[in-house]
């Protein structure tokens, strides 16, 4: 099960690249940069910046997440899935924390190889700064999740447009604070079933804990 | 005095009773066009020529103060300009979008047979945003009916992500297969193969909408606002 991790926890990247695993803008697209510790937009815009994980190879049906720190009407952003090409072609997940200065502010989306954005599903479920936000695409079926589950109403659309791609994240900072958008602890993989990363290191220390009762037992 | 508080409580229960059901929501289906210009825009800027791509009526303020539309997903038709929208709506939001005159609202029963009234009004709705619609007849339930359409706008989806263009680019529903030139044909072929559907009863007078019945018939079951078609 391929999975790719990074909490951005090193010298700061103008743009963010981690030794090529990343390919940022693109397109009608931004950069990504991070500043020792998270990922940020590479300008003030409206506009999305972008970044691809490019190794290694996912399977088709795959995950990715982020957690997403947004100050009051700063913008916002999310993960993305099947990202490909020049442009990014991709599906992505949005959220914003605002005060109205946006239409929509929980949206799933399609972005096609020439950049045009259509809107594929809302949701009235909200979230908080700090959330982890994830996208699951299963097939033709996008799942959006926070904090581990659906959201409620379910955000979720489907489509059959792309095939195949990448994991990354998209940022929007509509502030001059670039620090105001922030992503970081970004996970993305194959879904098929089996244990994250974060699971796995819950089950190792189960084992440890449960090695040691043993071990006093046995004493 | 105790006649006059069990009125009050009364009429407090109805009351509560009735906004209640004003606020439940149900899943319901349209056909809508879509607005916009492909390309974001904060809410100050936002028509319908600008903003993402959408379904029409999926704005705030659209339907009505009260009315706005918070909860849906959309499958979208490339070769129509058009969206199958799934949403939760209440009877309020409902009527509402179902009173627009470019709105095809889909019966609430999935399961009933379309009625024999209905068909051709449904037929002639459907082929003006290019869906082919000619075996669409009253021995069909809703969700068949849906079933064929969503697949239809699944294979044009997929269509216009390998090539960058929707299906009836140029050509229309009742283009035949050896009026099409070799590029369109090598392209609908590899739309097919892309999705693993077979092709070979293809022949080379059949229509363009035989072709699409064919061919989406092979696509597996789809889900759109938790009912699977």
């Amino acid at each position: 099960m391929a999975q790719i991790t990074d909490n951005f926890n090193r010298t700061a990247e103008t743009p963010l690249s981690n030794g090529g695993v990343w390919s940022v803008g693109a397109g009608s697209y931004d950069n990504v940069n991070t500043d020792g510790a998270q990922a940020q937009a590479a300008i003030e815009d409206s506009q999305f910046c972008v970044a691809r994980a490019t190794t290694p190879s996912i399977g088709n049906d795959q995950y990715a997440q982020i957690v997403l720190t947004v100050a009051s009407n700063a913008g916002g952003g999310g993960p993305c899935v099947r990202m490909s090409g020049a442009n990014q072609a991709m599906y992505g997940l949005q959220v914003l924390i605002d005060d109205g200065f946006w239409a929509s502010t929980r949206r799933l989306l399609i972005f096609d190889s020439t950049g045009a954005e259509t809107q594929l599903a809302t949701t009235s479920d909200t979230i908080t700064s700090g959330d982890t936000i994830r996208l699951e695409i299963s097939g033709t079926t996008l799942t959006a999740k926070k904090n581990g589950a659906a959201f409620s109403p379910a955000l979720t659309f489907n489509d059959n447009t792309i095939a195949s791609g990448q994991p990354g994240f998209m940022l929007a900072c509509n502030t001059p604070t670039l620090s105001n958008v922030e992503a970081d602890d970004f996970d993305g993989g194959d879904l098929s079933s089996g244990p994250t990363a974060a699971q796995m290191a819950g089950i190792f220390e189960q084992q440890r804990i449960g090695s040691a009762i043993i071990g006093r037992v046995d004493a | 005095m105790l006649r006059i508080v069990r009125t009050a409580a009364v009429c407090l229960l109805v009351l509560t009773w009735a906004a209640l059901a004003e606020a439940q929501t149900s899943v319901r289906y349209y056909l809508v066009p879509r607005i916009g210009n492909g390309h974001s825009v904060p809410l100050a800027e936002l028509s319908e020529t600008t903003g993402a791509y959408r379904p029409k009526y999926t704005d705030p303020g659209a339907l009505g103060v009260g009315n706005d539309l918070l909860d849906w997903s959309a499958m979208r038709y490339l070769s129509g300009q058009a969206f199958l929208l799934g949403a939760d709506v209440t009877a309020a939001q409902h009527a509402a979008l179902a009173a627009q005159s470019d709105v095809l609202p889909v019966p609430s029963s999935l399961e009933a047979t379309i009625s024999a009234l209905a068909v051709t009004s449904t037929k002639n709705q459907l082929e003006a945003i290019n869906l082919p619609a000619d075996w669409l007849d009253s021995s069909l339930t809703t969700r068949q009916i849906l079933r064929r359409i969503g697949k239809f706008m699944l294979f044009d989806q997929r269509h216009w992500g390998l090539h960058g263009e929707a299906l009836l680019q140029g050509i229309t529903l009742d283009t035949r297969w050896n009026q099409l030139s070799n590029a369109q044909q090598t392209k609908l072929r590899a739309t097919a193969d892309s999705l693993g559907i077979d092709y070979s009863a293809v022949t080379s007078t059949m229509t363009l909408r035989q072709i699409l019945v064919l061919l989406g018939d092979q696509l597996p079951v789809f889900s759109l606002r938790g009912n699977d078609f």
